[in-house]
């Protein structure tokens, strides 16, 4: 072989079009090239009158070691002969073979069609069900054939692109992997692309239990659209196929699983087996239940009994308007603010009503307990402390705005902000005002002293941070509101935008670690416990998020927004929706433990102590649930 | 560096004792060890250790920026593919977070873990582009703020070193995803024999996802950056045993890699080792 044949100088380039090998097979085109091969259509001209197209598949044998060149060509040359053996009509056959130089060529027939990885790719959908299945049933019989052969022959690389759809819509292996042969050995740190190959493979095993694996694996990429190979090996569980496409049946997904098992014993017994399974699935296959006892450990879809409504509650208490805001447990009492103006007072085991106090304007924070003082912020632009035992004013503060943000106690202060655009502190005893901050949008987040400062969240989009003299230290600005209101851990700051992201950053510096996007407004505040940072947002979803990593660890759908801000307790989280549900999930899970139905939407949070949690909802009442 | 120089002269000024200076500092203390071991003819490793303080009203003193690349790939390859990704990395760092650490805006507000994600981004693509055929392990970490901002591809390792030895990477290799599906045990992936398999390397395919995390700097711990030339070859217990016997991180830095090659060097060899001090 000379370069003058070649497109390129150089001796890894494919063969110029025109170019005539053993006087007999001419180059058409080039079909496709594989790192050290080419394959590619050229015509028979051994019959001149009629066009015969044959496939050349073109393997360069890199070696610069005659000794390991000549044993690579002997191989070659023992594979092609056995190939030439074959029978069966899924085969290509195989027309002739030959050396030249460092180049071993094979010639087979041409197969007319398209590999199924282009077919996957040329769609925009899911491939229909029943016809994977029917692709996968006719290759179980052509991989069956082909283990049953004398000698036997492993297929070893069975993936979608080497495998066709001929124009009369049949299946045809087209790639023997003749090619490994001149594959060089490969030391020190590499990379494993493989993809579709099972473990044992790994450690250079191959038997007819390993093309099961890999028809498992092409199987799976073509009914879930997602590539193995730029997945992490063996990650199927965490892929589930029907979590991804719908239309699969139970059964066929548990056949794929099964087919992917870690363990070769754990898998189909041969093809035959496999086969007869996804022959059910075909077109006017028979529905037939299949061994799901048998299915691979980890897919189990047990559904933990009766979630729903198995929660009764320990006491109701009926309010006069919506409850927005958060109920806080205290001293033998439970307070919560309502918009009926009122600050109600109730004895936790019963519900029972103690005292109640009456501001002007509605209340819609979480109160704050200074001493035997409570704190809460009114829509009548007013703080206002009570006292606990009386229930009777002990001071208020005037801002100049609705008040919507919940009191903060550090130092001997209250902070709080308003719609007054200001963060305000104020001396918890006597209700002096200490001094001021103005800022650039109403403050309606809840400040969050921690050290010597203050972090707070504004409508303008900033979040600050203030020293304890009201001096700014930071500011940050997201495109949106901040509603949310701030948690700190591990010295990160966690605040949801109206821009629908979530926020982590710096908490020394304010800027920016990570933001993690969502599909709607994040309002709701987050919450953080083992690691986790929990929130809810507008698309109607809670996310559990990992908090140094920023990769989301799941996340559960409820049938509303989710403007509430969750409660993390116990390795339990609670939050509510505008569905009106009260959730009960798994910290680490984000499973679903039960849900509680109320008559209106939950915007408010939930506080809970060992025997029970409480919260309002927009039905006018708040619930004391047991957990 | 100058504000090194500053600061050790005045403290070496005999005339004023150094009981009267308070010293509080933040200041970096790294070591590096780099050798090519005692079997391989080339070293394919890369490393960079980039420190910077500063004293006045500054959002933040001091910001340091550590990375070690292990290269692959056929004849130079590997050696320059590590050069390659890890300069292109620190350079994209260094040109949005250091002109933000002195004072100036950032041009977009950019967070860290997308700085630190468009500049692996950016490597990907040099050695895909320059170097085809290529690839490279990265492992940097970005520290400010008592923060230390990690990135990695591949299984070159951080690790806390102080009272215990913590790994803080998670190696995107094979022999891992076994263990983390509970194949194989740790201690049969000690002797697996394709401890070598990465399943993804900087420079191999558009759009590699690389890992992210912040975790708060361990106080009174060392920091600890190295390629498998050092962890593949010493155990947790080996590193940490000679980590506390060096005060000095470069003098711990050197005895690591010495180690390593009286245990037969089988590869390159790379460690760095940060130290904060005067942090409060």
């Amino acid at each position: 072989m000379t370069n003058s044949l070649r497109q390129h100088t150089g001796g890894t380039a494919s063969l110029v079009v025109g170019t005539t090998l053993e006087n007999r097979y001419m180059v058409i085109r080039v079909i496709g090239s594989g790192g050290m091969s080419w394959v590619y259509q050229a015509r028979d001209m051994r019959f001149p009158s009629v066009t015969r197209l044959v496939a050349v598949k073109e393997m360069l044998n890199p070696s610069k070691d005659a000794a390991i060149r000549a044993t690579a060509v002997q191989s070659f040359e023992r594979e092609a002969n056995l190939l030439a053996t074959l029978n069966h009509p899924a085969i290509p056959r195989i027309y002739d073979y030959f050396t030249i130089g460092e180049r071993s060529f094979l010639c087979m027939e041409f197969v007319n069609g398209k590999d199924l990885e282009a077919i996957l790719t040329e769609s925009s959908d899911f491939l229909p069900v029943t016809k994977v299945a029917h692709w996968g049933a006719d290759l179980c019989s052509v991989i069956h054939y082909l283990h049953n052969h004398q000698p036997p022959v492993i297929f070893r690389d069975i993936k979608p692109s080497n495998i066709m759809s001929d124009e009369h819509e049949n299946i045809r292996l087209v790639d023997f992997g003749i090619a490994k042969l001149f594959e060089p050995d490969r030391k020190g740190t590499m990379i494993g692309t493989e993809g579709y190959s099972p473990p044992e493979q790994y450690r250079g095993e191959a038997g007819p239990l390993s093309d099961v694996y890999a028809l498992g694996a092409t199987l799976h990429h073509l009914l879930s659209r997602r590539d193995p190979r730029i997945e992490p090996p063996f990650s199927w569980h965490d892929r589930p196929l029907r979590g991804i496409n719908p239309a699969v049946p139970e059964g066929l997904d548990q056949a794929v699983m099964k087919a992917l098992a870690y363990e070769p014993t754990q898998r189909f017994p041969d093809m035959k087996t496999f086969g007869a399974v996804l022959a059910q699935f075909e077109e006017g296959g028979r529905p037939v239940v299949i061994q799901s006892a048998e299915a691979s450990p980890g897919i189990s879809a047990v559904v933990p009994s009766g979630p729903e409504n198995a929660i009764k509650p320990k006491w109701v208490f009926a309010c006069e308007d919506e409850i927005r805001g958060t109920p806080v447990i205290t001293k033998g009492m439970i307070l919560a603010g309502a918009y009926d103006n009122n600050l109600y007072a109730l004895k936790p085991s019963s519900g029972e009503f103690i005292w109640k106090y009456a501001a002007e304007g509605g209340l819609t924070g979480r109160p704050a307990i200074v001493e035997d003082m409570i704190v809460v912020g009114s829509e009548d632009k007013r703080v206002h402390a009570v006292s606990l035992t009386t229930g009777k004013v002990v001071w208020t503060y005037f801002t100049e705005g609705p008040v919507r943000s919940s009191p903060a106690l550090a130092e001997g202060h209250v902070f709080i902000g308003s719609d007054d655009s200001k963060l305000h502190a104020i001396n918890a005893l006597y209700g002096r005002g200490a001094w001021k901050t103005e800022v650039d949008g109403p403050v309606r987040s809840t400040p969050l002293p921690s050290g010597d400062r203050i972090y707070f969240g504004c409508e303008s989009g900033d979040v600050y941070a203030v020293d304890l003299r009201g001096d700014l230290k930071w500011k940050f600005h997201a495109k949106r509101p901040v509603t949310s209101s701030p948690c700190e851990a591990n010295g990160l700051l966690y605040f949801g935008s109206v821009d629908n992201l979530l926020y982590a950053t710096d908490i020394k510096s304010g800027w920016a670690v990570w933001r993690f996007r969502t599909n709607h407004a994040i309002i709701s505040s987050p919450a953080i416990a083992q690691g986790i940072i929990v929130f809810g947002s507008a698309d109607g979803r809670i996310y559990g998020v990992d908090a140094n990593s920023s990769k989301e660890k799941w996340h559960f759908e409820t049938e509303g927004q989710v403007t509430g801000n969750p409660l993390i307790f116990q390795g339990l989280v609670f939050c509510g929706s505008v569905d009106k549900n009260l959730y009960c999930l798994e910290l680490l899970t984000g499973k679903l433990r039960w849900k509680f139905e109320t008559g209106g939407p939950i915007t408010g949070g939930i506080t809970a102590n060992e025997d029970m949690i409480v919260f309002g909802s927009t039905d006018h009442k708040l619930y004391a649930l047991p957990w | 560096m100058a504000p090194i120089t500053r600061i050790r002269s005045r403290r070496s000024t005999k005339s004023a004792p150094p009981a009267e200076l308070p010293n509080d500092i933040p200041m970096f203390r790294s070591g590096i060890a780099y050798d090519v071991g005692r079997v391989r003819q080339s070293n394919e490793d890369c490393l960079i250790a980039i420190t910077s303080l500063q004293q006045g009203d500054a959002v933040s003193p001091y910001y340091g920026l550590f990375v070690v690349a292990d290269g692959m790939g056929g004849h130079d390859l590997g050696e320059k593919a590590s050069l390659l990704a890890a300069q292109t990395f620190a350079r994209e760092v260094v040109a949005k977070f250091g002109t933000q650490f002195l004072g100036g805006v950032a041009e977009n507000s950019e967070s860290i873990q997308e700085v630190l994600e468009s500049a692996m981004s950016l490597a990907n693509q040099a050695v895909m582009l320059n170097l085809p055929g290529s690839g490279t392990t990265l492992t940097a970490a970005l520290i400010f703020s008592k923060q230390v901002f990690l990135t990695h591809i591949g299984d070159s390792r951080a690790y806390f070193v102080g009272k215990e030895i913590r790994q803080i990477t998670h190696d995107h290799s094979l022999v891992q995803r076994l263990v983390d599906q509970g194949h194989i045990s740790t201690e049969e992936a000690g002797r697996f024999a394709q401890r070598n398999v990465l399943l993804k390397a900087v420079g191999q395919v558009e759009g590699i996802e690389t890992d992210f995390l912040t975790v708060p700097w361990e106080h009174g711990s060392r920091l600890l950056l190295c390629s498998d030339g050092l962890w593949g070859v010493l155990s947790d217990s080996e590193i940490l045993r000679i980590s506390k016997n060096y005060p000095s991180p470069q003098d711990a830095a050197v005895a690591l890699a010495r180690q390593a090659n009286t245990m037969g060097g089988p590869d390159n060899i790379s460690v760095v080792i940060v130290e904060m001090t005067g942090e409060k």
